[in-house]
């Protein structure tokens, strides 16, 4: 059963056509990734699913519900979260405040939340207290992923997770993401190819604003051909 | 040498002044700071406070019922001002300012047509008049009551920003709106509601003003201006800086008035060059 579909998606962001027409279908409880060069579309789709970069035409189905002319704060009520690529923790606010601002229903986190967020990362815990300005990269990512993780939603978007850190914090968040899509179907946009094809399920390749490529990724890991050819690895 | 209590008369006279000032650009600095959008109009729904809050008290023969009537109205005012012309206009900063300073002569025409061009002195109800002797010095009731008024309104506004979600969300979409937007929260009802606040301020600090320094149809351009200096020296954006820097500036009138009387009037401005001479952004501003 596919969770997410996009249908001939097409997006312009001021005077720019971004989306060209994506067609995509995520399968829930899978981790799918997004794969393509710089200024493909990968970022604009996320936003576009979320909202945030309204499409010009096209479908946008969340589990068979016509997403596409809600407005932004209602798509993620439907169970959808984003990590941005920016990460976003904000930085005048702790880490508690970062995370109980995340939750929708009440007004803290969860106690089976937080205990399932502490468990997928337990250094969350000497945290709580610090401002987002005093985090390292790896920790803003940290705790923009366990935001992401608070109301337990079922599609967890995630842009360049991976971006600007260190490598044992990549491979921090890879065992964090293969325990996360035990429960949640994530969608994961990614420019790190061994990251992200160690993890993923499904994946698409995207180039000038189309999805031109999609399958299995072990299917992909032993196609040097689509890797040389779409992402040039 | 001073005396103790005409040094610490100096001291609270700056900090009466200090909170009036508070009052007054509390509403601003909140609206700014989340909606980016710099209400020029903010000084003429200050001016409304004052001669509303004057018929109001005078008509409910209540001060007290008068400050909470102006309050409301002039809070519902201001969502309207929002919902119905700011919000059309979010981000193009050209129009915003445009609408707010028109905003400004319809405003304070409307004033002048109804309650006339004349400078009216206004007397706070008997039980604020007169004056205390604090330390030898006589110091008047009514700026006892604005400092205890701008510190019930820092501590009320202190406490929605750190213990309430409003509070959390209004920090967080400082930061960034679209965020906050992509964790499923209606920004737009949010926007209404931090202008309902700023109108809110505005009424009381109005009404405060009015019964200190009397009404005026003039009052309102005249405080825009202050109020502008102020959240300048605080940092753009800051509430914080924004209540340091209007105790600072009241503080630095009450002693420049006092040794250099004829610098009182330059005070504000004295206060604005050596801070942003010092730190471009302000107190409290980011870069």
């Amino acid at each position: 059963m596919n969770i997410l579909e996009m249908h001939d998606v097409h997006t312009h962001v001021m005077a720019f056509h971004i989306l060209e027409g994506v067609n995509l279908a995520v399968r829930q409880g899978r981790l799918s990734i997004l794969l393509g060069r710089n200024g493909a579309g990968k970022t604009t789709t996320m936003k576009t699913i979320m909202g945030l970069h309204p499409c010009t035409s096209g479908k946008i189905l969340f589990k068979d519900m016509p997403i596409q002319h809600m407005h932004d704060f209602q798509i993620p009520r439907l169970g959808i979260s984003l990590v941005p690529e920016e990460r976003y923790v904000f930085s005048n606010l702790t880490v508690d405040e970062n995370l109980r601002l995340a939750v929708r229903k009440g007004k803290r986190v969860r106690q089976d939340r937080m205990e399932y967020i502490l468990d997928i990362f337990p250094p969350m815990k000497r945290l709580f207290k610090k401002k987002g300005k005093d985090l390292s990269g790896g920790e803003k990512q940290m705790v923009a992923v366990a935001r992401a993780l608070v109301n337990g939603d079922e599609l967890l978007i995630i842009d360049e997770p991976t971006k600007g850190l260190a490598p044992i914090m990549v491979e921090s968040l890879r065992v964090a993401l293969a325990r996360i899509k035990r429960s949640a179907t994530i969608l994961l946009v990614e420019q790190n190819f061994d990251f992200s094809t160690s993890i993923g399920d499904d994946y698409f390749i995207m180039e000038n604003g189309k999805i031109v490529r999609t399958g299995n990724v072990e299917e992909l890991r032993s196609n040097s051909a689509i890797q040389s050819r779409y992402l040039g690895v | 040498m001073l005396s103790t209590g005409l040094y610490l008369n100096l001291v609270l006279n700056g900090l009466s002044m200090g909170m009036l000032y508070f009052l007054l650009c509390s509403g601003f600095s909140l609206v700014f700071g989340f909606l980016r959008v710099l209400n020029f109009a903010h000084g003429s729904l200050i001016m409304w406070g004052a001669y509303l809050g004057v018929f109001l008290a005078a008509t409910l023969s209540s001060f007290s019922g008068g400050i909470v009537l102006t309050a409301i109205t002039i809070g519902v005012f201001a969502v309207s001002i929002e919902y119905f012309l700011i919000r059309r206009l979010y981000g193009n900063e050209l129009f915003q300012l445009l609408l707010t300073f028109g905003l400004i002569f319809i405003l304070d025409q409307i004033i002048k047509l109804i309650w006339g061009p004349a400078v009216t002195p206004i007397q706070p109800p008997r039980y604020l008049q007169g004056s205390l002797m604090i330390f030898g010095e006589p110091f008047t009731i009514y700026r006892l009551f604005i400092i205890a008024m701008g510190t019930i309104i820092c501590l009320s506004i202190y406490l929605v920003f750190n213990k309430t979600k409003l509070g959390l969300i209004i920090r967080a979409g400082i930061e960034s709106r679209e965020m906050v937007r992509a964790l499923g929260i209606d920004i737009n009802r949010i926007f209404t509601l931090v202008c309902g606040i700023g109108g809110v301020l505005a009424g009381i600090a109005g009404f405060v003003l009015g019964y200190f320094s009397g009404l005026s149809p003039e009052m309102g351009i005249n405080q825009i201006i202050n109020i502008l200096v102020i959240v300048v020296i605080g940092g753009l954006g800051s509430f914080t800086g924004t209540a340091v820097a209007a105790i600072i500036v009241g503080l630095t009138e009450s002693f420049v008035g006092f040794y250099m009387p004829e610098f009182a009037v330059v005070g504000i401005f004295i206060v604005m060059f050596v801070v942003l001479s010092i730190k471009p952004s302000g107190l409290f501003g980011e870069v």
